[in-house]
C-alpha cells in the first residue's frame, strides 16, 4: 500500500466517524442561549482553564462558585469497577466513561459549554446505586492492586489544575464604597492637568484612575507615582460582581477578551471585573447594580462575545 | 512543519468538520514517531523506521478514531489541547501495547506449556456451563466468580518458587514449568471451580509482578542496554546474600531498575525524568516502591538487600 493510498484509507474512516453536531457552532444551536442551559445534575458539560480542557457530568446542584462533578472520557482505558460505560445521546453510540471516584467541587467558572445530558440512572448509580440497564460496569475491581490508569492519573492531574484555576479576585464587602479610596489622594487641578497630558487621556478617565476605580496599566501607574506621588489603592469588585463572574454565560465573553488582549483568562477575569466595576460606579449612585445587567453593557460596549 | 503547527491546523480541522481530517492524521504520525522512541519493550528487532511507525499509527486510528474523534471534536478548543490530548491518547495506545507485550507471553505461557500440556488440567465441555474454562481433574467446573485475592494467595503460596532472571532485555521472568504447574494447580483448587484463560493470567501476572510491567514504556533505548549489563557478571553474587540481592534485582524490569535511585526524590524530579505528568509520576514510584517491598526478603537481612538493590541501580 502506498502512503498516498493509506490516507486516503485513513481519511475515509474519520469521514465516517465525524460528529458534527458536537462542534461548537452546532452545540450553540442545541443549547441555545446560556440562560437556557442546563446547570444541573446529569449535564454533560465541557470545562476548560488555559491548557486543560475535559467533559465533566455535574452530580449536584451548583452553589454561587462552585459546582460538583465527576469526569467522563471517550478514553476507556484502564476503566474498572468504579467507572461505568454509557452511551452519550449526542455521540451517535459512541460511548463514554464516567469516572465517579473522582468526585470533586469545580469553580463554577470552569465550566465552558453544555455537550449532552445524560439519565437520571446514572447520576443514581454515581452515588452507589446500580449501574443502568443499558450501562455497562468498566471492568472487574481488581483487588490486591491499585489500578494504574494513566487515563486516571491525567485526569486527576486535570481535576487538580481545574480546582485550583480561578483567581481568587479580591473579595469586598457588599457596597463598599469607593469615597473610602477616593479621599486617600487628592490631586491639584495642575496635577490633573499633568495627568491628562501625559496619558493622552480627559478628565474622567484620569478620575477613575485617582479614584482607584480601575487597576492602572503600567504606564498609568508610573504616571501617577510621577506626578501624584502615589498609586491609588484600588477598591477590588464587590463580592456580587465576583460571584456574578463565575457563572457560565460569562465564559464565552471572558475567553473573547483573553483571546483580544492576549490574556490568560485569569488576567482577562480580572480585566472585565474591573472595568465593569469601574463602568458601574460612574453610573450608580447609591443603587445596588444589577451586576449581570453591568457586565452585558460593559461587554457589549467592548464589542465582545456573548454566548 | 513542527507538532505545535501541526495540532493548530488539526485544532481548526476539528472545530470546523466536526471530524479529523489530514492535519489530524500528521499530527497523529508525527506524535507516534516521537513516542514509540520511549517504548522500548515495542521496538522491532530492526529498529523503528518509518513504514514500522507508520503501521503502528494506522493500527491506532483504525482501532480508536471513533472515540478520538468525540474527544476531539468536543474539548479540542486550542492547539495547546489538542496536542496535548493527541499526544495521551498516542501514549495510551502504546501503553496498552507494551502491557499486552509481557501478559501476551504469559497466557501464551499458559495456554501452551501449562493447560493443554498437562493432563490434570481439563477444559470444560462444549455444553456444560462454563465452557471452554479450565478447571483441575477431580475438583469442580462450575465457573467462578469470586474475588482474585484468594486465589493470588493460593498462588503465593506454592513452596519453593523461584523467580527467573529477566532473559535477555525484552523477555520477563515468571518461574520454572514444574513451579508454575504447581502454581495453576494451587490456583484451580482455591477457586475450587472453572476459570476464564484471562483470570488465570490476571492471577499469575499478580504472583509475578516483575513480570508484566508497563515501566518500560518511560526510559530510552541507552538507558536499557546500560542497566540491563549491571551486575551481569559480577562473582559475588553466588555468595551468600548476594543471592537475595539478586534475585530482587534480577526481577526488577531494566525500567524499574532506572526508577530505584529516584525512590527518595521530590516528585517533581520523577516527572522530569520520566516526561509525566504529577499524577503518573507519583503512581509510577509508588508502584516500584509497593514491587520492592514484596520482592525483598522477609528476614533481618531485608534492610541490607534494599540498600545493596539501590546501590545496584544507582550505578547505571
Amino acid at each position: 500500500m502506498t502512503a498516498s493510498d493509506r490516507l486516503q484509507e485513513l481519511l475515509g474512516l474519520a469521514h465516517e466517524a465525524s460528529q458534527p453536531q458536537m462542534t461548537g457552532s452546532a452545540l450553540r444551536e442545541r443549547f441555545g442561549l446560556p440562560d437556557h442551559w442546563p446547570l444541573r445534575p446529569g449535564a454533560v458539560w465541557r470545562a476548560r482553564w488555559d491548557d486543560v480542557a475535559l467533559l465533566v457530568l455535574l452530580v449536584g446542584t451548583p452553589t454561587a462558585t462552585t459546582i460538583t462533578a465527576m469526569p467522563v472520557t471517550f478514553d476507556d482505558s484502564g476503566a474498572d469497577g468504579d467507572t461505568l460505560l454509557v452511551t452519550a445521546p449526542a455521540c451517535r453510540g459512541v460511548r463514554l466513561t464516567v469516572w465517579r471516584t473522582l468526585r470533586r467541587d469545580l469553580p463554577l467558572a470552569v465550566l465552558d459549554r453544555p455537550v449532552d445530558e445524560l439519565a437520571p440512572a446514572v447520576i443514581a448509580w454515581t452515588t452507589g446505586g446500580p449501574a443502568p440497564h443499558d450501562a455497562q460496569i468498566g471492568g472487574p475491581t481488581l483487588p490486591s492492586v491499585a489500578p494504574r490508569s494513566p487515563v486516571r492519573a491525567d485526569l486527576r492531574d486535570d481535576l487538580d489544575a481545574l480546582m485550583a484555576a480561578v483567581p481568587a479576585l479580591k473579595l469586598a464587602p457588599p457596597r463598599l464604597a469607593t469615597s473610602a479610596t477616593r479621599e486617600r489622594v487628592s490631586p491639584s487641578d495642575e496635577q490633573l492637568a499633568r495627568l491628562m497630558d501625559r496619558l493622552g487621556v480627559g478628565l474622567p478617565v484620569v478620575l477613575d484612575l485617582i479614584d482607584g476605580k480601575r487597576q492602572p496599566t503600567q504606564d498609568e501607574a508610573a504616571a501617577l507615582l510621577d506626578i501624584v506621588g502615589v498609586t491609588p489603592e484600588v477598591a477590588p469588585p464587590p463580592a456580587e460582581l465576583v460571584i456574578e463572574m463565575y457563572h457560565p454565560r460569562w465564559k464565552v465573553t471572558v475567553l473573547d477578551l483573553a483571546h483580544r488582549r492576549d490574556l490568560k483568562e485569569a488576567a482577562a477575569r480580572v480585566a472585565m471585573a474591573n472595568g465593569a466595576f469601574a463602568l458601574a460606579a460612574r453610573q450608580t449612585g447609591e443603587q445596588t447594580p444589577d451586576w449581570r445587567e453591568r457586565l452585558a453593557r460593559w461587554a457589549d460596549a467592548e464589542g465582545l462575545m456573548r454566548s | 512543519m513542527s507538532v505545535d503547527d501541526l495540532a493548530a491546523r488539526a485544532c481548526e480541522e476539528v472545530q470546523a468538520l466536526g471530524r479529523l481530517d489530514e492535519a489530524c492524521v500528521e499530527l497523529l504520525f508525527a506524535l507516534m514517531w516521537e513516542e514509540t522512541r520511549r517504548f522500548t519493550v515495542l521496538r522491532p528487532a530492526s529498529g523503528w523506521d518509518r513504514d514500522a511507525v507508520e503501521d503502528l499509527a494506522s493500527e491506532f486510528f483504525v482501532q480508536r478514531v471513533d472515540k478520538l474523534t468525540a474527544e476531539m471534536v468536543t474539548i479540542g478548543v486550542t492547539a495547546q489541547v489538542v496536542g496535548k490530548v493527541a499526544r495521551r491518547w498516542v501514549r495510551n495506545f502504546l501503553i496498552d501495547r507494551a502491557r499486552g507485550t509481557p501478559l501476551g507471553r504469559i497466557r501464551r505461557k499458559l495456554e501452551e506449556d501449562m493447560l493443554g500440556q498437562y493432563p490434570e488440567f481439563l477444559q470444560v465441555p462444549v455444553g456444560e456451563e462454563g465452557a471452554g474454562r479450565w478447571y483441575l481433574a477431580g475438583q469442580p467446573s462450575y465457573p467462578y466468580g469470586g474475588d482474585f485475592t484468594p486465589l493470588i494467595d493460593a498462588a503465593y503460596a506454592v513452596p519453593g518458587v523461584k523467580a527467573i532472571r529477566w532473559s535477555g532485555p525484552r523477555h520477563p521472568p515468571l518461574t520454572s514449568d514444574a513451579s508454575l504447574r504447581a502454581i495453576v494447580a494451587a490456583v484451580f483448587i482455591a477457586a475450587r471451580g472453572s476459570l476464564e484463560v484471562a483470570q488465570l493470567v490476571h492471577v499469575v501476572a499478580q504472583r509475578f509482578p516483575a513480570a508484566a510491567e508497563p515501566e518500560d514504556t518511560t526510559i530510552g533505548d541507552d538507558t536499557f542496554e546500560r542497566v540491563t549489563q549491571v551486575g551481569k557478571d559480577d562473582p559475588g553474587f553466588a555468595l551468600g546474600i548476594g543471592e537475595s540481592i539478586r534475585e530482587v534485582y534480577d526481577q526488577l524490569s531494566p525500567s524499574q531498575r532506572a526508577l530505584v535511585p529516584y525512590l527518595e526524590c521530590e516528585n517533581k524530579i520523577v516527572m522530569e525524568v520520566l516526561h509525566v505528568g504529577r499524577s503518573r509520576a507519583y503512581e509510577a514510584l509508588k508502584h516500584v516502591r509497593d514491587l520492592l517491598d514484596r520482592l525483598l526478603p522477609d528476614d533481618d537481612t531485608r534492610d541490607v538487600v534494599c540498600a545493596a538493590v539501590v546501590a545496584m541501580c544507582g550505578e547505571m
